[in-house]
């Protein structure tokens, strides 16, 4: 009877285990990403990154699974360290649960080559962070692209 | 003592037991007993016009021991009668230092296949005496447990090689070593020992218990030894501990424990044994307590390496990606772009590949199992490498944890992680960290459960007083485990 009862327990654990709610992704199909570019446009909301995916929605969340849908591979924004964002109108707060809280934040009026934008901010990072920011909402410093290449301005953005 | 033996007639009835007991001894009786034995050996005498007769078991007694000093002085001896005979025999004619009546034929038998000539007077009686062979394995320095400072004398497969080593390293006259036969085939020798007045007597009263109680065949293997003495509880891990150095049993001894040594076994048993017992190694004696404690905490680290490290690598490269710092986790899925295989199925054909090249290894003749390993090892794995079938980090983190497995002092507790790891390994595949969690807490569950001789395994980790992780300073640690029970708790001033 025991042995029945420990046979049984195996079976509904390992019948458990089969059924969890998260399947995992193995690590070779992933895509980690290093920079995210939020982008409103006119009446859609844009999201690219640093290794070419971008996606298209009404709500930020839609962009991102959009983004998701179409890339290559499995989007992992998860790993994301820079957040370019270029907002009018859309809250902060949206973006805190689709991103990691200490990515660092900056603004920007559209940067086309984010690979590059990478590099430069690993070198110039920007100060605040996206907890910071939705914890307290401040000024933001801001990327600008150049002739000759990127610059983190950290004075008030005009306008 | 009366020995059950089973005559050759009875072989492969064991419900037909035949126990004769006070059977009258003669020369057809012991005849029959060794029927169709090509190495019994029986010599008609005549002594002192009287016919007497000899046997022994070729190889197991020394021939020219048994001509010189048994056969020759009887043939001296002049007319007499044969109950004169048989005196002049056990009273000082044969010059040996063990000679004995022999009550029934049984004892007759027990002494031929012990290494004694039997002599046999007819309707007089039959007298035994120790001639043994001295061809037998010397004591060589231990091929497992491997010391540089400490002493170098291995258990061999003689039992009394083995008592005397320990005779030589506890010279008290409170050793005790209680002798019995176990297996109705194999009659093995079985010795437990122990200090009168110091280990606790239940201790041994439980062993002895379960020693009697063992009715088998044979106790010819390490594992039958095992399983019967520690009670046969399904679990992989060790309830004994073996060790092969006559200096680590007497030291087992000195704590309170009880040993167990059984003829043909190059090795002794020391019993009760808690997690702790397992993960120290006589070495550590032989060091500072400082660079010892510091061996002890890193081969704690290396136990929890070997159990956990597949596991939770397989969690996070499969469940938990945005645990790795980004750019471990760029090289790794760079270096997993090609790989056709799973993290999971990766890790865990590793970890089989593994024990597969550790069983060539053992089976091999030394010379070439160490090549098996070479080119399993690094040759195969690098090749894999190369041609992209595994990645190298799951390959690392395989190699890491076979090579944590191997700093454990005990192989059969090394054996029992390993098992363990899988399974680890595998709920890992399915659940994550959640799995890994769950396993572990399982296995401590079961660890918990486990005991030896009543001394529970996780003892070390629940009672301050214990041995603990760190080796103290001998100048402190002046009391015997509490844990043990033993009579006499303090070990110095």
């Amino acid at each position: 009877m025991k042995q029945w009862g420990i046979f049984l327990l195996i079976i509904l654990g390992g019948g458990l285990l089969l059924r969890l709610p998260h399947p995992g992704t193995d690590i070779a199909h992933l895509e980690p990403v290093e920079v995210v570019q939020v982008r409103q446009m006119q009446t859609q909301i844009e999201v690219t990154t640093d290794t070419g995916a971008a996606g298209h929605g009404d709500t930020l969340a839609q962009a991102v699974e959009d983004m998701k849908e179409h890339a290559m591979g499995e989007i992992f924004l998860d790993t994301a360290d820079y957040l370019l964002l270029d907002l009018h109108g859309l809250e902060i707060e949206e973006l805190y649960p689709l991103f990691r809280p200490g990515c660092k934040v900056c603004n920007t009026s559209g940067i086309d080559d984010l690979e590059t934008a990478g590099v430069y901010l690993q070198t110039h990072e920007p100060e605040k962070s996206l907890l910071r920011i939705c914890a307290e909402p401040t000024e933001l410093e801001e990327l600008v692209q150049t002739e000759g290449g990127m610059v983190l301005v950290r004075e008030k953005r005009d306008g | 003592m009366l020995w059950r033996v089973y005559f050759p007639a009875e072989q492969g009835n064991l419900t037909s037991e035949v126990v004769c007991l006070k059977q009258e001894i003669t020369d057809q009786a012991i005849r029959q007993m060794f029927q169709g034995a090509g190495d019994f050996i029986a010599r008609e005498l005549l002594c002192g016009g009287q016919r007497i007769y000899a046997y022994m078991i070729d190889g197991l007694v020394s021939g020219s021991d048994a001509s010189h000093y048994i056969m020759k002085p009887l043939s001296d001896l002049e007319e007499a009668s044969m109950e004169r005979l048989y005196r002049c025999a056990l009273d000082g004619t044969i010059y040996n230092s063990v000679a004995e009546p022999c009550e029934d034929v049984q004892s007759v038998a027990m002494k031929l296949v012990n290494g004694y000539c039997v002599v046999l007077f007819p309707a007089i009686g039959a007298a035994a005496f120790e001639v043994k062979t001295p061809e037998k394995r010397g004591i060589s320095p231990p091929d497992v447990e491997n010391t540089v400072k400490g002493p170098k004398d291995a258990f061999t497969e003689t039992i009394r090689t083995n008592t005397s080593l320990v005779r030589r390293h506890l010279r008290t006259p409170q050793l005790r070593l209680y002798q019995t036969v176990v297996g109705r085939r194999s009659l093995t020798s079985v010795t437990a020992a122990w200090i009168e007045g110091l280990t606790n007597p239940e201790l041994v009263k439980r062993l002895q218990k379960r020693l009697d109680e063992i009715d088998i065949d044979g106790l010819l293997s390490p594992a039958a030894v095992e399983e019967y003495v520690s009670g046969s509880r399904k679990t992989p891990f060790p309830l004994l501990q073996y060790t092969q150095r006559a200096d680590k049993f007497a030291a087992g001894l000195l704590t309170g424990r009880v040993g167990l040594l059984v003829d043909g076994l190059p090795l002794g048993y020391l019993l009760p044994v808690d997690l702790g017992y397992l993960m120290t190694s006589q070495e550590d004696e032989g060091v500072d307590y400082l660079s010892a404690s510091f061996i002890r905490v890193l081969r704690y680290g290396a136990l929890f390496l070997s159990l956990l490290l597949p596991g939770i690598y397989i969690a996070l490269a499969t469940f938990h990606q945005q645990m790795i710092p980004l750019p471990l986790l760029r090289a790794m899925i760079e270096s997993k772009q090609s790989v056709p295989f799973s993290s999971a199925a990766e890790v865990l054909g590793l970890l089989l590949a593994f024990e597969l090249l550790q069983q060539a290894g053992i089976h091999l003749p030394q010379n070439i199992g160490q090549s098996v390993s070479i080119i399993g090892g690094i040759v195969v794995g690098t090749a894999a490498v190369e041609a992209s079938l595994i990645s190298p980090a799951a390959l690392i983190v395989v190699s890491l944890a076979g090579v944590c497995g191997f700093a454990m002092p005990n192989q059969d507790f090394g054996e029992a992680l390993r098992l363990c790891r899988l399974a680890l390994t595998l709920i890992a595949a399915f659940a994550g960290l959640f799995g890994v969690a769950v396993g572990w807490i399982l296995l401590l569950i079961h660890l918990s459960g486990l005991e030896s001789l009543g001394l529970s395994y996780l003892a070390p980790f629940s009672e301050l007083e214990s041995a603990g992780i760190l080796r103290t300073r001998l100048k402190c640690s002046k009391l015997r485990p509490k844990s043990l029970h033993p009579l006499d708790r303090r070990n110095q001033k």
